[in-house]
């Protein structure tokens, strides 16, 4: 089946943060107003609508989002409007959706966008929020949380590869630095390493400033056939690699406990899909969740060879200004991690990079990947953007 | 399964006679819908470990404590809970045991 080629017109997104008074419906409307604008459409061109959010029911008692969003954009009754949960990586299925229908030739202009509010809960809902991921027939019986079960990839990834809790410590220096100018920041002060090694344990040898925190925000982007992109304005940036995999959704059921396999898997699609090798990628957000995961994702991702992504943080290969900057926001670590929104929002970070706009800019990026991963690596999407 | 047992009791497939922790409802490696219980040794290694000190909800009186991924004499891997024992300390490689399942959990604990 020939598929049509795919391009981001607009973007939009509230700040990542503790967002006093927004509402999942708030914080949608105005990320999705924006890229309508961005964009420079008529909401009544678009043909559907996903949005990506992971557990507004627990957390709030409210299901149903998608219309409820799109009644409050004023979107038409004739389109579909379907809410997508992956976990962390809700959005960018979301927008793997979108990307799919349209280069189909199903759909012209699709709205993607996602949403998630979490602050203002109770530590009770929140932390079963945060667990509702794990496999509750048998993992999730175990006592084990999100930072433990990176903290068990951590410890597995320093005694087969030899990775330092400083290095491990880095990337967390490096993503809280980054995300000093960026005003959609949650965090927006750098840290020390030993700020970092300082922190309270978490889930050893995992600590505080380890792990991502957790964040209200929305992001969104409306995408069209990229032969119709010129109509509407000069900023698109096209979709040239897309990818959806699937992951265990326990620890016990890898038999590789420093990887993703389904982020090895999606990456290779994407790869193959695009033309391009992991060497043609000027600039990456990827998954950050826990600082060790940053290390574990390069390498999942072709960036770095398997075991020497603690040393490339190290060597700041992956800084802004080296030669493969990795988490130029901020990342989940200090960007925030608002669950149903992220995806979106490395999407934002990515094509303001490939449009020369982003506060940490990487000169002369062309081509950027963003990389999502939901749970326990139990899925996993990759998209690789160019700048046309 | 669940009467606190300290038998490690895991699924088999009939069809294709391989090992799975419970439950399984169809085998994922051959697709046929039906399984017996078998009875592992319990013995196995750590893989790797952790200390919880931010519990999940139903765990706030039990912190700190231990998981630990175990890889079991019979190639199957599982993640359970090591038991506290006054000056020993996991290690990857480490030799452990099965002492209990209880409340859907598996319980280890280190051999000498």
């Amino acid at each position: 089946m020939k598929l049509r080629g795919v391009s981001i017109i607009g973007i939009g997104s509230t700040p990542f943060g503790v967002l006093k008074g927004e509402t999942l419906q708030s914080m949608a409307s105005k990320a999705c107003n924006e890229a309508i604008k961005d964009a420079g459409i008529d909401r009544e061109q678009i043909e559907a609508f996903y949005l990506g959010n992971y557990i507004s029911g627990m957390i709030d008692g409210q299901e149903t989002i998608a219309p409820l969003v799109a009644n409050s954009l004023g979107l038409r009754g004739e389109i579909p409007s379907t809410k997508v949960e992956g976990a962390c990586s809700s959005s960018s299925i979301a927008l793997r959706q979108g990307y799919l229908l349209v280069a189909a030739g199903v759909y012209d202009i699709v709205l993607v966008a996602g949403v998630e509010k979490m602050t203002a809960a109770s530590t009770e809902k929140i932390t079963m929020s945060l667990s509702a991921s794990l496999d509750h027939e048998t993992e999730g019986l175990s006592g084990l949380t999100f930072p433990g079960f990176w903290a068990l990839m951590a410890r597995r990834h320093m005694y087969q590869f030899g990775t330092t809790i400083e290095q491990i410590g880095m990337v967390s220096v490096k993503n809280h630095n980054n995300s000093v100018v960026n005003p959609r920041a949650r965090f927006r002060n750098p840290v020390t390493l030993e700020k970092v090694l300082n922190s309270r344990l978490i889930a050893d040898p995992l600590k505080l400033y380890d792990c991502c925190p957790t964040s209200d925000g929305a992001a969104a982007a409306v995408i069209c056939a990229t032969e119709m992109a010129r109509e509407y304005n000069d900023k698109a940036v096209e979709i040239v690699g897309s990818a959806q995999t699937t992951g265990s959704c326990t620890l016990y059921g890898m038999s590789e406990r420093t990887s993703l396999p389904a982020t090895i898997l999606a990456a290779k699609q994407a790869y193959d899909m695009a033309g391009l090798k992991p060497g043609d990628i000027d600039v990456v957000e990827l998954h950050d969740c826990f600082s060790i995961a940053e290390i574990a994702d390069s390498e999942d991702l072709g960036l770095f060879e398997k075991g020497t992504g603690g040393r490339a943080v190290e060597s700041g290969i992956t800084q802004l200004g080296g030669k493969l900057p990795i988490n130029p926001s901020g990342g989940l670590l200090s960007k925030g991690h608002p669950v149903g929104a992220t995806g979106m929002g490395q999407v934002y970070e990515i094509v303001k990079q490939l449009r020369g706009e982003h506060e940490n800019q990487v000169k002369g990026a062309e081509i950027g990947l963003t990389h999502n991963a939901g749970g326990t690596g139990a899925v996993c999407t990759v998209h690789i953007l160019k700048k046309s | 399964m669940e009467n606190g047992s300290n038998q490690l009791m895991v699924i088999k497939c009939k069809g294709c006679d391989r090992l799975f922790m419970p439950p399984k409802y169809i085998c994922p490696e051959c697709g046929g819908p039906e399984q017996e219980e078998v009875r592992l040794s319990g013995r196995g290694v750590i893989s790797t470990y952790t200390t919880i000190r931010v519990p999940p909800s139903g765990f706030e009186d039990q912190v700190p404590y231990d998981l630990v991924v175990v890889d079991l004499a019979e190639k199957l891997s599982v993640t359970g809970r090591l038991a506290a024992e006054e000056g020993k300390e996991p290690e990857i490689g480490a030799p452990v045991s099965f002492v209990k399942k209880e409340s859907g959990a598996y319980w280890f604990k280190l051999e000498a």
